[in-house]
């Protein structure tokens, strides 16, 4: 039998649906604690929504690039599978590479013609094994990591927010910086994704247009993308 | 008032409600490897299953301590429990955590950043389980009959992504900007560090650059 009728079978559907489920059931969780602890701490329900709003439509464009990057990944290792994997744990490069280093431990590779039903179950094995590290740490240590943040602050209560902005800086350069030398369209796209982010915001806080703030970064996408979709390869 | 809420109630909710998700997340991501084997018999020698896990812990075994430690102070605990559960973390939920908080006008770091930032992690992770699901089950034949020159655009999605995240916080200080962006070219030309390193370096010399900054006066404390 043709390995991806398995892989596409109901049941692997139904195999795969505990993890999401999962996801949709913390997410609840968390957002009903952080209603009711926001409201009590004296946050306008109002200013709780406005974060609801702006994290919704900025969810819309990224999942749509994980969408992309999933069709890759459902030719190889079906779509519940795939499904499940970018909705729980997983991004796109290390599922790939995880299906990939699976059917390397079987004598394959992911996409080759001998990629058959035991590539498949090695595939997901070290798909799945391979994410349980950050699993195990977070649940282990997260809640000591506060004592890294407030040691890297010296106890000084007023560097916190500083400390984030520092830290964003840090790890959206380590993106940014990469596809920046890149070269072509990817540079291009850092750059108008860059510039269209902060004129969108700036012209917000001086307006006092709120609703730009929470579109500005599906805008930014649309327009960096383009821009680099523009540049001759 | 407001930090005593935060301490003393929602912390402790988060703690105990992220250990019991994430454990359960551990068990419930074998469920298709048990069933392939369980229903198909379909199950590698142990010799294979440990050769696959030592071929991606090799690339990723870094990731699983420097990721958390480093995105800690940009999601918070709540975010931190929400974001690994949910995986796709630079490219969604730290960008989705990010414009929240600018939107809500609240700063980063602080509780009510922080029960922001849980809210907005929150929805995303609705949304992309949903967008996702719709794109499996059919949509994604769709898309890919999608104009040429659309589908050419969609290669360059995160690097427009990256700069925007970053562009935003470069408002707050560009010298701080431009020395975290500084360091990752010289990082990234150098080419002698692993990635996990390159983030590792990039996160932590930046805090402490920044730290040294604000000591100075050079940077003032955020306005909200």
């Amino acid at each position: 039998m043709d390995y991806l009728q398995i892989a596409n079978s109901g049941t692997m559907w139904l195999a795969c649906l505990p993890g999401v489920a999962l996801i949709i059931v913390q997410a609840i969780i968390f957002m009903r604690l952080a209603y009711r602890n926001g409201q009590e701490m004296g946050m306008d329900k109002a200013v709780l929504n406005v974060g609801m709003k702006a994290g919704l439509i900025s969810a819309i464009g990224p999942s749509f690039a994980v969408l992309i990057g999933m069709m890759a990944l459902i030719v190889n290792i079906g779509a519940p599978f795939s499904w499940m994997r970018l909705s729980y744990i997983g991004s796109i490069m290390y599922e790939l590479l995880g299906a990939d280093m699976g059917a390397q431990a079987v004598g394959t590779s992911l996409g080759a013609p001998e990629f058959g039903e035991l590539a498949f179950a090695s595939a997901v094995w070290t798909q799945t094994l391979g994410a349980i590290g950050w699993l195990v740490v977070v649940a282990a240590f997260a809640h000591k990591l506060e004592y890294v943040r407030l040691k890297l602050a010296g106890g000084k209560m007023g560097f916190l927010p500083v400390l984030s902005v520092a830290a964003m800086l840090g790890a959206f350069a380590y993106q940014a910086s990469s596809r920046l030398l890149a070269g072509g369209g990817s540079t291009v796209a850092v750059l108008v994704g860059m510039i269209a982010m902060m004129v969108m915001v700036k012209l917000a806080h001086r307006f006092k247009q709120g609703w730009l703030i929470q579109w500005s970064l599906g805008f930014a996408m649309l327009l960096g993308m383009f821009a680099g979709g523009l540049v001759p390869a | 008032m407001s930090e005593d809420v935060y301490n003393s109630k929602f912390t402790p909710s988060v703690i105990r409600w992220g250990m019991i998700t994430v454990w359960l997340g551990v068990a419930l991501s074998f469920i298709p490897a048990f069933y392939l084997w369980s229903v198909h018999g379909l199950l590698p020698t142990s010799a294979e299953i440990l050769k696959g896990f030592g071929l991606i812990a090799a690339i990723v075994v870094a990731f699983w301590f420097v990721e958390p430690i480093s995105y800690y102070p940009i999601l918070g605990l709540p975010g931190t429990y929400l974001s690994f559960l949910a995986g796709n973390i630079s490219n969604m939920r730290v960008p989705c955590s990010a414009v929240a908080q600018e939107a809500a006008g609240v700063p980063e770091g602080t509780p009510k950043g922080s029960i922001i930032s849980t809210i907005a992690i929150a929805v995303s992770m609705l949304v992309n389980t949903v967008i996702l699901f719709i794109g499996a089950i059919g949509l994604a034949a769709l898309v890919s009959n999608l104009p040429e020159g659309v589908l050419h655009a969609f290669d360059f999605i995160l690097p427009a992504i990256f700069g925007a995240i970053f562009g935003q916080f470069a408002l707050r200080s560009y010298s701080l900007g431009a020395i975290a962006l500084g360091l990752g070219l010289i990082l990234n030309l150098a080419g002698v560090l692993p990635n996990w390193g390159t983030l590792l370096v990039l996160v932590f010399g930046t805090i402490l650059i920044a730290r040294f900054l604000w000591e100075k006066g050079k940077l003032g404390p955020k306005e909200a």
